[in-house]
């Protein structure tokens, strides 16, 4: 039987709870694969020497991160980039665009509750700025989605172990949306708390929603709870760039809305999920890598 | 000698233990918590705050709902908006929903292995227990589904927005669900009582310590609470000696950072004294939960374990029983018509002003803290999370279990399996904490 073992980052866990969304079906996984490392639900305290497939949840953060993705690289024959922290560094490389030293010394030493503070380096790995794995090891195969989908885990482990090619989809969220595509441009930007009109494109009544450039996969949850999408599947198979990409479509249907531009507030909109693997990221790198 | 446990496993999160042992006695012990630091408490500021439940949702895998919830309730404190009363029951059900699906995974996936089949972890359980394993996937499902329904998504739900909620429940999703939440719950009372059993027949209290300390929850009126009400904090003795809600919490709650950690370690401003939360601090501070069945199974708790409770393995049974408590709760919810109202979002504008969010994520008390500026963004952010409260306490009382089994000369594999299951009785969820913890044995 082919061996599985899912390794955990930088990450809040929820690829980890994905997997376990299987529910019943996780009995039929066990028949077909043999779950060997999972630090939440196993005692095998290290990665075992040689695994068919793993799974890496999360991205990278700390120097420990580094150490451990080197050390699932070596053992796998096959690593799959679990949720879109692994895929693209996820929610928390919003923090790339805040200065890391500044970051530490408010978090451990500024907050209204802290009374001594210290920044931890006792026991504790290195910081450093947040990136997808890809940027540091091969990259076999992506599972995006904050989290994935439940259903797309099991099809890939399944397929994998039967040694199947797979490919990536090329569809957007849009596709798969029952309120698009945008009829007439927007006559002005709408925020979340703003009730919105019904079966009608979110796009289209000024929400920023992130359908046009996202991969699709999801069956367009959230559109379909009246919430627009934010990206958390990342760019769709021919985006280079998912923020520049939307930037680029609301130039064309919407130029003349957004005002006050700023990276540090629009990044929750154009980058959730994929600013620390966006254009502006590899910029960063270079520059600071020059500098050095 | 230097001992690590590195990590500990069944949790949410990477945690090490080191312990320096001089002449068979702990000499320092720290929990390192080496889960990344995400600092979300930073690159949060600047975005606009109804964007702050989706990100603040992130914090954790695991109590994503809680923490939407205590987002959205910080935003709407500092917009001072209130909610329409079906919007707040349809949150209501969604955290119920968290609770079963977050306590289901903790108490039988990640705690009974311990009690039935040490050393195999879950898959111990599905194949020696197949009939356990398949209930405890059968209830957390259903807590899965709620949040699927009300949510938009089962994990990181998007329908919890400032003012509301952005999607109504409707007739056929609720009638669904309390006929499947009826089979849920006499799965739910099932498992509960076979983890009762393991308890007494195994007199499991008496391998985890005593540690007589100060708890804090929510409640309202007497009652256990998660999502309104005030913080009560009770002293060893069992008697309330404070209660306080919104920014107050700043006079009772300080915290210090450690070298050793990336966890900030609270404690009570008001004396200095640690404090634990979760669920044995909820069932202390509360006098019962107004469900029956839930009170039923309290009273039993109580028989065995006392109240206050200060056993650290009563966690486990609390846990337990409360969700029986979550499942009473999202049928009576869902059994109310109002829960189908269609008027569930408040008019919002934005303005600047502070606000405190406070609930009971599964692990314990949460506070969001928000400072937002007259475009509605966010300025300053400030998080108190579940279990960071919790590990002042755990590190000693790992300090005592650790030198009572040294005193009686056991074997290192023994102490490491020991202390990993008083770790374990918290559910700490380290993702949250850091917003890690790792047991290391070094010689």
């Amino acid at each position: 039987m082919k061996k599985l073992a899912i390794v955990s980052l930088m990450s809040d866990g929820g690829c980890h709870v994905a997997f376990l969304d299987m529910h019943e079906n996780i009995l039929k996984l066990l028949q077909n694969v043999e779950l060997v490392h999972s630090y939440m639900v196993l005692d095998v305290k290290r990665i075992p020497d040689s695994v068919d497939v793993i799974l890496v949840e999360g991205g990278v953060r700390t120097s420990h991160d580094i150490e451990v993705l080197k050390e699932a690289r070596r053992k796998a024959k096959i690593l799959v980039a679990l949720g879109s922290c692994a895929c693209f560094g996820g929610i928390p490389g919003l923090s790339n665009l805040f200065d890391l030293y500044s970051s530490l010394k408010y978090v451990y030493e500024k907050t209204p509750t802290i009374i001594k503070g210290v920044i931890p380096r006792e026991n504790v790995p290195e910081v450093v700025r947040v990136s997808p794995i890809s940027r540091y090891v091969k990259v076999d195969f992506q599972i995006p989605g904050c989290p994935p989908e439940s259903k797309e885990i099991m099809e890939v482990i399944l397929s994998l172990a039967k040694g199947e090619k797979l490919t990536q989809p090329t569809k957007t969220v849009c596709d798969e949306c029952p309120l698009g595509p945008p009829r007439k441009k927007p006559s002005r930007l709408r925020r979340i708390f703003e009730p919105p009109k019904p079966n009608t494109c979110l796009l289209e009544q000024g929400y920023f929603c992130m359908g046009p450039v996202t991969r699709a996969g999801c069956g367009a949850k959230c559109p379909r709870a009246g919430i627009p999408c934010d990206g958390c599947r990342g760019p769709a198979s021919k985006v280079l760039d998912q923020g520049a990409a939307m930037l680029n479509t609301l130039a064309t249907i919407a130029y003349n809305t957004i005002k006050d531009f700023n990276l540090r507030t629009y990044s929750v909109y154009f980058y959730k999920y994929s600013f620390a693997s966006s254009l502006i990221e590899d910029l960063i790198r270079k520059i600071q890598g020059e500098k050095k | 000698m230097r001992v690590q446990i590195k990590p500990v496993t069944r949790i949410e999160g990477h945690m090490a233990i080191t312990i320096d042992v001089e002449e068979n006695k702990v000499k320092n012990l720290q929990i390192n918590i080496i889960e990344p630091p995400r600092l979300f408490e930073k690159f949060m500021e600047n975005k606009p705050a109804e964007e702050a439940v989706r990100l603040a949702e992130r914090i954790c895998g695991i109590c994503y709902v809680a923490h939407g919830l205590a987002s959205v309730k910080a935003v709407e404190d500092a917009w001072d908006v209130e909610p329409p009363e079906a919007a707040i029951k349809l949150r209501k059900l969604l955290h119920a929903g968290g609770y079963i699906h977050s306590h289901t995974l903790h108490l039988a996936l990640l705690a009974l292995p311990d009690m039935l089949c040490p050393g195999e972890g879950v898959i111990g359980i599905a194949e020696k227990y197949p009939q356990l394993f398949k209930k405890a996937i059968v209830i957390r499902k259903y807590g899965q589904e709620i949040t699927e329904i009300v949510g938009g998504r089962p994990i990181h739900p998007s329908t919890i927005v400032p003012g509301g909620m952005a999607k109504p429940l409707s007739r056929e999703e609720r009638e669904a669900l309390i006929e499947k939440g009826k089979v849920v719950l006499k799965n739910a009372m099932e498992l509960v009582d076979t983890v009762f059993d393991i308890y007494e027949k195994n007199e499991l209290l008496t391998t985890y310590p005593e540690d007589p300390t100060y708890y804090m929850g929510l409640v309202s009126h007497g009652l256990h609470e998660t999502y309104d009400g005030e913080l009560h904090v009770m002293n060893p003795k069992g008697n309330i000696i404070a209660s306080f809600k919104g920014l107050d919490y700043l006079k009772y709650i300080a915290e210090d950072s450690v070298r050793y950690s990336f966890v900030k370690h609270p404690y009570l401003r008001i004396n200095g004294e640690k404090y634990r939360v979760g669920t044995l601090a909820r069932i202390n501070v509360a006098e019962k939960f107004g469900t029956p069945i839930a009170d039923n199974y309290l009273a039993m708790l109580r028989k065995i374990a006392g109240k206050p409770s200060h056993n650290v393995g009563a966690y486990n049974l609390a846990r337990a029983v409360e969700i029986i408590a979550s499942i009473e709760k999202a049928l009576n919810i869902l059994e109310d018509e109002e829960v189908l109202s269609r008027d569930i979002r408040a008019h919002v504008k934005p303005k600047a002003g502070i606000g405190v969010g406070i609930v009971e994520a599964p692990r314990g008390v949460l506070i969001h803290h928000y400072e937002i500026d007259d475009k509605g963004l966010l300025k300053k952010v400030n998080l108190i999370v579940a279990t960071q409260q919790n590990i002042p306490p755990l590190e000693r009382e790992l300090v005592k279990v650790a030198n009572n089994l040294l005193s009686k000369g056991e074997k290192l594999a023994t102490i490491e399996q020991r202390l990993e299951m008083v770790v374990r009785a918290y559910d700490p969820c380290i993702s949250c904490a850091t917003h890690l913890v790792k047991l290391r044995i070094v010689s």
